[in-house]
């Protein structure tokens, strides 16, 4: 993968995690019970955000 | 088998390869079968950190979207949203067909772009420092300051700093968002630094697709207006319009 295209993933993994919503490295619902579920990935994402930046430089 | 959903759309809607449909109340749901295994809460949390494992993921979802999105509007779900059966998940459309209705004509003939508002540390530093006068007082104060007292005044310095930039960041952030306000028929989503777990703050802004041009002359006269102090905007999209479609 190019540099570029590892930037793009970053991005639209950025997007379609919603790192926002979710609580850190915590699942919100299990699958059991309730039928929606978003799930903690948080943690990665953390470390996602300091290869964006690093990737701009 | 579980369904891994990826968006809700009007019923009819043209599907992809490799893409199925559940239709309730007027709407479809748009999902792929997955194993439930693979898909489970311990497997997942497990290799919640295996980027290539994310990546193949995250490729696939954003593929889906695009080829649904070439077929009209759709309401894009994010990431990881499962579905126990076809039964709950037509549950799920009969129950909200009228709020995804609702978010549909919200989201009909719009694009969703991302201002990403990214801090230099050093440049932001030393502009902090003209920004806020008791900084610059503080500053010169170690400066002249005996060894002893230097050291304290200086992680006094560290904090004050700290403080005067988090809410000089939020200021910057308010005054993107009004400016875009301002200029484009749009709505605008702010997310803090705190929203984004430490990330950059962004805001998202929702415009009708002819509106592209004007939000990206908006970027650049912005960009402009805030490059001598270290920070850059990044604008990234058009995105599924993830913000806008809850």
């Amino acid at each position: 993968m190019t540099e570029e295209q590892d930037l793009s993933l970053l991005e639209t993994l950025d997007h379609l995690l919603d790192r926002g919503v979710v609580i850190a490295g915590e699942a919100v619902i299990s699958i059991g019970d309730v039928d929606l579920l978003y799930l903690g990935l948080n943690i990665v994402l953390a470390n996602m955000d300091a290869v964006i930046r690093t990737g701009r430089k | 088998m579980i369904l891994y959903v990826y968006a809700i759309g009007r019923a009819g809607h043209p599907l992809p390869d490799d893409v199925e449909a559940v239709d309730g109340g007027g709407l479809s749901a748009f999902f792929a079968p997955v194993d439930e295994v693979e898909f489970s809460q311990p497997v997942i949390d497990a290799r919640s950190k295996d980027v290539e494992w994310l990546g193949a993921i995250g490729y696939r979802h954003q593929n889906v979207m695009n080829a649904l999105m070439r077929g009209g509007t759709i309401i894009p779900l994010r990431a990881f949203t499962l579905f126990k059966n076809h039964a709950t998940l037509k549950h799920h459309l009969e129950e909200n067909r009228e709020q995804f209705e609702k978010i549909l004509e919200r989201i009909d003939g719009k694009q969703e772009w991302t201002l990403r508002i990214e801090f230099d540390p050093e440049r932001w530093r030393d502009a902090l420092s003209k920004r806020v006068d008791s900084l610059a007082a503080l500053e010169a104060d170690v400066a002249a300051a005996a060894p002893g007292k230097a050291f304290l005044l200086g992680k006094k310095l560290d904090e004050e700093r700290k403080r005067a930039s988090r809410e000089a960041e939020q200021e910057v952030a308010a005054e993107i968002e009004q400016a875009v306000l301002d200029k484009l028929a749009c709505e605008a989503v702010a997310e803090s630094r705190e929203r984004r777990d430490g990330a950059f703050p962004q805001i998202n802004v929702l415009i009708p697709r002819d509106e592209e041009a004007r939000l990206q002359e908006l970027h650049d006269a912005l960009a402009r207006r805030y490059d001598d102090e270290g920070v850059t905007l990044a604008l990234t999209g058009p995105w599924p319009p993830y913000t806008f479609a809850r």
